[in-house]
């Protein structure tokens, strides 16, 4: 039988700006707390001689509602916090029923929050 | 006799005196990483702050400080970069007084070199770049 996992998720508006100097912020605020299916979480690492790159993915189901059309309409507005990360959506995937909302998520290290 | 301003309130300044001028299109002093959805945004980069300086054991023994800051017009419409840099000479260019807002400085004048017009095909922007030099007495 397969198992299924929900665990908590935060999601964040983000918000691109400029501060006094002129550099490049982005700034995350909290919108709401809700549960997602996880699914094949994938941590990869790609070394090379100088500089080690870690690019972590996963998959994050939602129930199809208002706020999640919302983050489909514009992904780079919005950010997951989980397992204390800081996940950007990269793919989204609206089930045809529109009963759900797939998003695949990733977060990398060294870190350039877009 | 002067002081040598920190560089750091130059940057605060031009940022606020740019930001101020085409408000409200983004001003950033390095890349704009948005900008596929930002088709339109100004950059600055600062260089040459330098006074002159005299003979002699007084280290304030200085002239007029004459930093320049470039600024880079990016847009993806070739007719709102060349409207921004017209904002930008019609704003700057001759100007006198205060710099970067209530908490800047003022300047004496600041001198607008229009240079040249140019399109990155890997970024698919019109750019149009400035010179701006400003004269600080300090």
């Amino acid at each position: 039988m397969a198992i299924t996992r929900y665990e908590n998720v935060e999601i964040n508006n983000v918000t691109n700006g400029a501060d006094s100097i002129g550099e490049y912020t982005t700034t995350i605020t909290p919108w709401f707390t809700t549960r997602a299916r996880v699914r094949d979480v994938a941590n990869s690492l790609k070394i090379a001689d100088k500089y080690r790159v870690y690019q972590d993915l996963v998959n994050l189901t939602f129930n199809y509602t208002p706020y999640m059309k919302q983050i489909v309409d514009d992904q780079d507005l919005y950010s997951i916090t989980w397992r204390d990360q800081d996940w950007r959506i990269t793919d989204v995937r609206e089930a045809d029923d529109r009963m759900s909302i797939t998003l695949l998520c990733y977060y990398n290290a060294p870190n350039t929050p877009v | 006799m002067t002081t040598q301003n920190n560089p750091y309130d130059y940057a605060e300044a031009i940022q606020y005196q740019l930001a101020d001028i085409v408000t409200p299109v983004p001003v950033y002093s390095n890349f704009n990483r948005n900008y596929a959805k930002q088709p339109k945004f100004l950059t600055w980069q600062l260089r040459n702050i330098h006074q002159d300086v005299y003979t002699g054991g007084i280290q304030s023994n200085k002239g007029i400080d004459t930093p320049i800051f470039q600024i880079s017009i990016f847009a993806q419409n070739k007719a709102d970069a060349f409207n921004l840099s017209n904002d930008i000479l019609q704003s700057l260019h001759g100007y006198s007084g205060q710099f970067g807002g209530p908490g800047g400085f003022f300047i004496a004048k600041a001198d607008v070199h229009w240079l040249y017009n140019s399109y990155d095909n890997e970024l698919g922007l019109n750019q149009i770049f400035l010179d701006c030099m400003i004269y600080v007495p300090a």
